[in-house]
């Protein structure tokens, strides 16, 4: 049985730092692979899509990437890196 | 009778099934905290213990597959020791019943596709979510969970609103978080669901369980126009080009009934999932 | 960009000084005394009747000031069902209304940090006691025996209709188990 490939996503947290107000890639993605949570979280307090680092990007379904590449294309910061491992390795 | 039933049920109330025992619905508002006392066995944040543990498992898919499987079907076999959340999908007819028996009911915004597709809801006529119970008088604690707010509403007002996601095709599903206090119903939409799509593409039964009933197609009554096709998020129906009728694979159907309400021609039934016997095991 | 949420100092927990007065003013021991006082050199019915009596009126007494106090006294929780209250067109105001103030009442004047809810819904509100300091200074100062013939109850009884009818609900009252026999007791409010 061929094992799957699960690609690794690197999100650069350093450009990518408003995830929750641009949501591109959230929109975009086929499989909805993408996720986006609140990083920072006060009791009481609503947190502020628009401050930096406020709120985290994370590729929890990676498992259900296809490598289509949409989200690399949108992202207008270009912190997105899929790298899929070569064939060979998972034969 | 599934085993969410033969725990929290009342054979006294709503056919003994779990979501519709009042005591599932109640709970004091107010707690005192006195010196010396132990936290409560769920802690004060229950969804947000349960969802790390959840995600605990879930990251194993990558580290290690074969162990993601054992604890999934782990999880599953856990049963009434479950810390994890309980859901079940219910057809309308069922999250109706739950809206005059639930206390209080209120629209809020759905914390899944906020996290899936970024979609922000925040105000009454944008929330998808329905929060019951009376830690909704206490959303201001935390906003950001509860962002925009909540809509109380009156059971009529609740049918009403339940009917118009029904409409649009979401399925409800009926939640725990953490324990038996039911605490929401949910309008639910794969893939932006976390519980579908943890039960539909890993297996992870606990919080996405099938309804007390299933779909039936009436071959005569069916003009095979296809509207039931789309509204199916569980991939268990299909256009039978042979006969040109709908045909809906009872095993991997949820009885969530978003076809039977879409049906122009009454062709869909729902069916009593005990009645019978190949699927009365079928949770 | 949405507006956020504007913080606010809210207190959602019942005020301290409200409960520390209740609790100053309604003792278990304070009752007891007055209720065991009144038994002495008495048996039998006499017993129920000093009973019915003593803890009838500290019952009203105590559901009344409760009442008054649980109003003068908000707190955010209960700005919210109010204002659900009204949302809803009065569909809240049983049980959730008597609920707040009867969980007042007790957790003011017994060790208990929550009380169970049973149930509560439009039709009926049931709560319990897994224990109490009344019951138990009954036993103490008087006896099994006398502790056994509940007189306590009268006080659980009519505090539950005191707060009714300070709120104008019809309801139907019932004590649904008790102490000696079940270890705890339990009172149910049904809609009439």
């Amino acid at each position: 049985m061929a094992v799957p490939r699960f690609p690794t996503i690197i999100i650069d947290a350093a450009k990518c730092t408003v995830p929750f107000a641009c949501k591109k890639c959230l929109q975009a993605c086929l499989q909805s692979v993408f996720s986006v949570h609140a990083v920072k979280v006060e009791r009481g307090r609503e947190t502020d899509p628009s401050e930096a680092g406020a709120y985290g990007l994370n590729a929890g379904h990676r498992d259900k990437c296809t490598g289509c590449n949409d989200c690399i294309e949108v992202c207008p910061e270009d912190a997105i890196t899929i790298t899929f491992p070569p064939v060979e390795a998972t034969a | 009778m599934n085993w969410v039933d033969e725990a929290f049920g009342d054979p006294e109330y709503g056919e003994g099934r779990w979501y519709l025992n009042p005591k599932n619905h109640s709970r004091q508002m107010y707690k005192i905290k006195k010196t010396g006392q132990k936290a409560a066995a769920y802690g004060s944040d229950p969804e947000g213990t349960s969802g790390r543990m959840m995600g605990e498992i879930m990251q194993k898919r990558f580290t290690d597959p074969e162990k993601f499987r054992e604890e999934v079907k782990e999880a599953n076999e856990m049963t009434t020791k479950s810390p994890f959340q309980i859901g079940q999908v219910i057809p309308l007819q069922e999250a109706f019943r739950v809206a005059e028996l639930a206390y209080p009911v209120a629209s809020m915004s759905c914390i899944c596709r906020i996290g899936a597709r970024g979609q922000e809801e925040r105000n009454e006529h944008e929330y998808s979510c329905t929060g019951l119970g009376v830690g909704m008088f206490k959303w201001e604690r935390w906003p950001e969970r509860y962002k925009g707010g909540v809509n109380f509403m009156s059971p009529d007002e609740a049918k009403e609103w339940l009917l118009k996601w029904n409409k649009k095709g979401m399925v409800h599903i009926i939640m725990t978080f953490g324990g038996s206090y039911v605490g929401g119903i949910c309008n639910c939409d794969y893939p932006d669901c976390g519980m579908i799509r943890n039960r539909v593409d890993y297996g992870v039964e606990t919080g996405c369980l099938k309804s007390p009933w299933v779909a039936a197609v009436d071959y005569d009554a069916c003009s095979g126009c296809g509207v039931c096709v789309q509204r199916c998020q569980f991939g268990a129906i299909k256009f039978e080009v042979t006969t040109e009728k709908t045909n809906i694979d009872q095993f991997k159907c949820f009885g969530c009934g978003l076809c039977e309400t879409a049906c122009p021609t009454g062709a869909i039934e729902l069916l009593d999932r005990e009645s019978l016997p190949g699927l009365a095991e079928v949770w | 960009m949405n507006d956020l949420y504007v913080p606010n100092n809210y207190s959602f927990e019942l005020n301290p000084e409200m409960m520390q007065t209740l609790r100053e003013e309604f003792t278990a021991e304070k009752v007891v005394d007055e209720f065991s006082k009144a038994i002495e050199g008495k048996s039998g019915d006499e017993i129920d009747a000093e009973g019915e009596r003593v803890f009838e009126t500290f019952g009203r007494n105590w559901m009344q000031k409760t009442y008054k106090l649980g109003d003068e006294y908000p707190d955010r929780t209960y700005e919210v069902l109010k204002m659900a209250i009204d949302d809803t067109g009065g569909h809240l105001k049983f049980a959730l209304l008597p609920q707040r103030f009867i969980e007042i009442a007790y957790l003011s004047t017994q060790d208990f940090s929550i009380l169970p809810i049973i149930e509560n819904n439009p039709q009926r509100l049931t709560y319990r006691l897994p224990e109490c300091r009344t019951f138990n200074q009954i036993k103490e100062k008087c006896g099994e025996d006398v502790a056994n013939r509940m007189p306590c109850k009268h006080a659980c009884l009519t505090a539950c209709k005191t707060i009714h009818d300070e709120l104008d609900i019809d309801v139907k009252i019932e004590m649904t188990a008790s102490m000696p026999e079940a270890g705890h007791c339990q009172f149910t409010a049904k809609r009439a």
